[in-house]
């Protein structure tokens, strides 16, 4: 990899950075209650940025052996590219982060295939007639990102992750329940997965009425989560730079409630987005998004730090064949003081909501969410009596955020985003009249 | 490459062996604001084994051709590690053996334009947007072609060598003022032609004035409307409300589902055809072979509004003992093939726009799409654009328009198909089990719908 920096100062460039990457996963898929295919999916890939006269160029390729075609195509684009002012990563003190376990490389497949027969053995003694479903999925990565200003660094990191779930066809009603755990570590269990999948269908099997109007709305972590499509496209550093983003004069001042607090965790314990530095090289930390309902931070990588003038956050991701982009690592919102069993209990009339359907579809920036109820639950006098359909949820992130939390729970649950269960006030439900 | 990966296949313990071998190159470009922020170009080169052994799949991928004889035991050793536990095998519906070398039939190959011309040409468009003035204050502009050659061979003896072009772009114009920010966009696609990139200025002029618009538009009250999409929603309509449902791999093991999706079944009204085809040049659905080296068709979902036909990889065609319709697809090497659709069209009826929008007292008009999503009963699919219709009339644009339906009374609540059929071609795609986005057209007429439920404020 050294002599693709080589390759890259003899044409001529001022900089390079390489970013190598190579993951084997190991899905293991189980269908309609059966051990259905195992595959080994290995992938390499070589990014390469330059600078050249001072403008940016970008190549990719899965052919370890050809380095020279991939500096000519980095240098080739670098021809039309931006003038850019940032520079890549140089060497710095790099976190210690628990993201790497090595007794999920040392798992065998016997082993994830009993793991995985346990999961749907469960579901289909609860219920024969739901066609089960499971995952069990382990994969390996390893990184190394390069610069021509020193900076030489590599990392490991592991997930093991575990899905289950079915669906349940009964005429013209169909009901599909899935819940998953994953991290880079072994915590997630299979009994505990397959608990939550089956108090979903219980929860789920009978259908209850709702009339259109406002409802006090109780959302699930699996169910906020789909909801922070606008916080997320709001806080990215691009947004913010070229001026989309609705936050982009907000530091410091309130965007949301003085109960909330929201970070951005990089380095956050065994988390499947953890890491030691990010897809430029550039640390991974912990920033504060919202605190105590204040706008603290942005996204950043290196680009936007530098337009904005700030400090890159260590946001950048690599998918595949594309140069970095800003995405959140893990996001975490801080805990609030009510008790799930008792934000239930105090509902008259409302919904739970855990799968919303279409709900990432429109304008982000607008923060309006509308999502069909693809899982979610009645409340009936504060006791869970059955199962919404074929309405739709209708929020304003924005609003939520400022005047509608009526209550946070101290429970949390690690689904990629550290969540608590969020209670809504005045949430707009729309269905047949 | 044909002897090698032939041998590689043949005489194996396996009932079924493919291997696909696979070499793409990228261009990609992103303006954002005034910032070319990505021109790249990239090369991806890999290949995957898939082996059936008594009814387990094994599934191998790899970049490195090396030791492909190792690859190829790996996967019938995984699949047989499944097919040891299972009591009954899989069968694959036969199909012709084939030996076929497929070419793109390109009107302008990508590749023969140079960096230079393609970033000019982008640049240009996303000059119109940043000398907009007014309240447009920035723009999204992505372009992407990725030519790609791909190798076959199966066990059964199939050889195909086929090209493949897929070209896409995205031109959004970003206003803004006070917090409130709003986006008009433009966006096309191809199979075979460069040429649908040149052209959109007058359309990006359009997308500008669109998104000043809506910055002062409300947002839509949610309830229950009378629905008329243009031709590209009414597409997307019928990709989420009866496109997934119709993929077989749903319903192949699943006897209740089965049940409620008898061929036969009355689902719309006798104007209401829904087909998947594979063969129209140019769209972005375009497949001569699919992923399986099954030769594609047209297969028709709902003819008359009645349940006819559904969309099938081998495997799930013979186990419900139909026809394979070649539709199984994968976005590259690195995933197997799962049954996917290529272009979903809604046949023209022959009713005229004025038609449905007369006698429609209080409704809405929605065009273009932001895309959509499915759980097999319920969808949502989300307008681009929309105006809210007032006896029988065009009225005041909305803003934040996302439907939502249920298949079963859905479609028998679509009471007219336009005459004007429309082979629209836009960029994104589809997505399915961790595979996306895989390019799919949705090509329709106008069609009005009953009873729609849309979300917004209450």
């Amino acid at each position: 990899m050294e002599r693709i920096i080589e390759l890259a100062t003899k044409r001529g460039c001022e900089a390079a950075e390489v970013y190598f990457s190579s993951v084997v996963r190991t899905p293991v898929e189980y269908e309609f209650g059966r051990l259905k295919q195992i595959q080994t999916v290995e992938n390499s890939v070589i990014a390469l940025r330059v600078i050249k006269d001072g403008k940016l160029g970008f190549a990719t390729s899965t052919k370890q052996e050809d380095y020279e075609t991939l500096v000519e195509n980095a240098v080739a684009t670098a021809q039309f590219g931006t003038k850019i002012e940032f520079s890549f990563a140089a060497p710095a003190a790099l976190p210690k982060v628990n993201c790497y376990d090595r007794a999920v490389a040392d798992l065998t497949l016997e082993r994830m295939v009993a793991t995985g027969n346990e999961m749907v053995e469960a579901i289909r003694s609860y219920e024969p007639k739901i066609n089960a479903m499971a995952q069990v999925n382990k994969a390996v990565a390893e990184v190394r990102a390069l610069t021509s200003l020193g900076f030489d660094a590599n990392c490991r990191a592991s997930e093991y992750a575990l899905m289950a779930g079915g669906e349940l066809v009964e005429g013209d009603n169909f009901l599909m329940c899935y819940d998953f755990e994953e991290a880079a570590n072994l915590t997630a269990d299979a009994r505990r997965l397959v608990a939550s999948v089956l108090d979903k269908f219980r929860r789920a099997r009978v259908n209850r009425p709702i009339a259109s109007g406002k409802f006090p709305v109780i959302l699930t972590p699996l169910g906020l989560e789909q909801c922070l499509g606008p916080l997320v496209a709001s806080i990215n550093g691009s947004a913010v730079e070229k001026g989309f983003s609705p936050w982009k004069d907000k530091i410091g001042e309130a965007v949301a409630a003085s109960d909330i607090s929201i970070y951005d965790d990089g380095t956050y314990d065994w988390s499947t987005a953890t890491a030691p530095f990010d897809a430029e090289g550039t640390p991974r930390r912990r920033t504060p998004i919202i605190e105590n309902g204040i706008l603290r931070n942005f996204l950043l990588d290196r680009r936007t730090a530098h337009a904005l003038k700030r400090a890159p956050t260590g946001n950048a991701v690599r998918g595949g064949d594309t140069p970095p982009t800003i995405a959140p690592t893990t996001l975490v919102m801080a805990p609030g003081n009510a008790e799930l069993a008792a934000m239930i209990k105090g509902i008259d009339e409302g919904v739970i909501i855990d799968q919303l359907m279409g709900a990432w579809a429109g304008n982000p920036y607008s923060g309006q969410i509308n999502g069909n109820i693809a899982l979610g639950y009645k409340i009936e006098r504060g006791e869970i009596t059955g199962r919404v359909k074929d309405c739709m949820f209708s929020i304003n992130l924005f609003d939520v955020l400022q005047r509608q939390i009526a209550a946070v729970s101290a429970e949390r649950q690690y689904r990629g985003a550290v969540l608590p269960w969020v209670l809504i006030d005045g949430a707009g439900i729309s269905t047949k009249s | 490459m044909k002897d090698r990966l032939k041998s590689l296949v043949t005489g194996k313990p396996a009932d079924y062996v493919e291997i696909r071998i696979e070499e793409s190159h990228v261009t990609r470009i992103v303006f954002r604001g005034k910032d070319l922020e990505t021109l790249g170009q990239s090369i991806n080169y890999g290949g995957n084994v898939r082996a059936l052994v008594n009814g387990g799949w094994g599934f191998v991928s790899f970049n490195s051709l090396d030791d492909l004889e190792a690859k190829v035991d790996l996967a019938i050793r995984q699949a047989a590690l499944i097919g040891a536990a299972r009591r009954e095998k899989i069968a694959l519906a036969p199909v012709p053996v084939v030996e076929d070398v497929v070419k793109v039939q390109f009107v302008r190959d990508p590749r023969t334009v140079s960096l230079e011309e393609k970033t000019n040409l982008f640049k240009s468009y996303n000059d119109i947007i940043l000398s907009w003035g007014g309240k447009v204050r920035s723009s999204s502009v992505s372009y992407s072609d990725k030519y790609t050659k791909l190798y076959f061979a199966n066990s059964e003896g199939t050889y195909i060598e086929q090209e493949k072009l897929d070209l896409s772009g995205s031109i959004g114009a970003i206003a803004s003022e006070a917090g409130n920010t709003q986006i008009g966009r433009v966006s096309f696609g191809s199979s075979t032609d460069f040429g649908v990139a040149v052209g959109h200025e007058e359309a990006v002029r359009e997308a500008c004035r669109k998104a000043e618009a809506l910055l002062a538009a409300p947002v839509i009250a949610g309830g229950e409307y009378t629905v008329i999409c243009d031709p590209h929603l009414a597409g997307i309509f019928a990709h989420e409300a009866f496109g997934h449902l119709s993929e077989a791999d749903g319903l192949a093991e699943n006897k209740a589902l089965q049940e409620t999706m008898k061929l036969g079944r009355k689902f719309g009204r006798e104007f209401l055809t829904i087909y998947d085809t594979g063969r129209d040049v140019g769209a972005r659905g375009y497949l001569k072979y699919d992923d399986e080296g099954v030769a594609t068709r047209r297969t028709d979902l709902i003819r008359e509004g009645i349940l006819v036909g559904r969309l099938h990889s081998r495997e799930t065609a013979a186990k419900l003992g139909e026809q394979p319709t070649g539709n199984a697809r994968a976005i590259d090497y690195r995933f197997p093939p799962i049954v996917r659709m290529r272009n979903t069209c809604i046949a023209p009826g022959d009713a005229s726009f004025e038609d449905m929008i007369k006698d429609v007292k209080l409704g809405v008009y929605c065009i273009n799409s932001y895309g959509g999503e499915t759980n097999g009963e319920m969808f949502t699919f989300s307008a681009g654009e929309a105006y809210m219709i007032r006896d029988g009339k065009i009225a005041e644009l909305v803003r934040d328009v996302n439907l939502t339906g249920n298949v079963f009374r859905t479609l028998e609540n679509i009471d007219m198909v336009g005459k004007d059929f429309c082979p629209h071609e836009s960029a994104g795609g589809c997505g399915k089990n961790g595979q996306a986005p895989l390019p799919t057209s949705e090509w329709a007429p106008h069609i009005r719908i009953q009873k729609v439920i849309v979300g917004g404020k209450k």
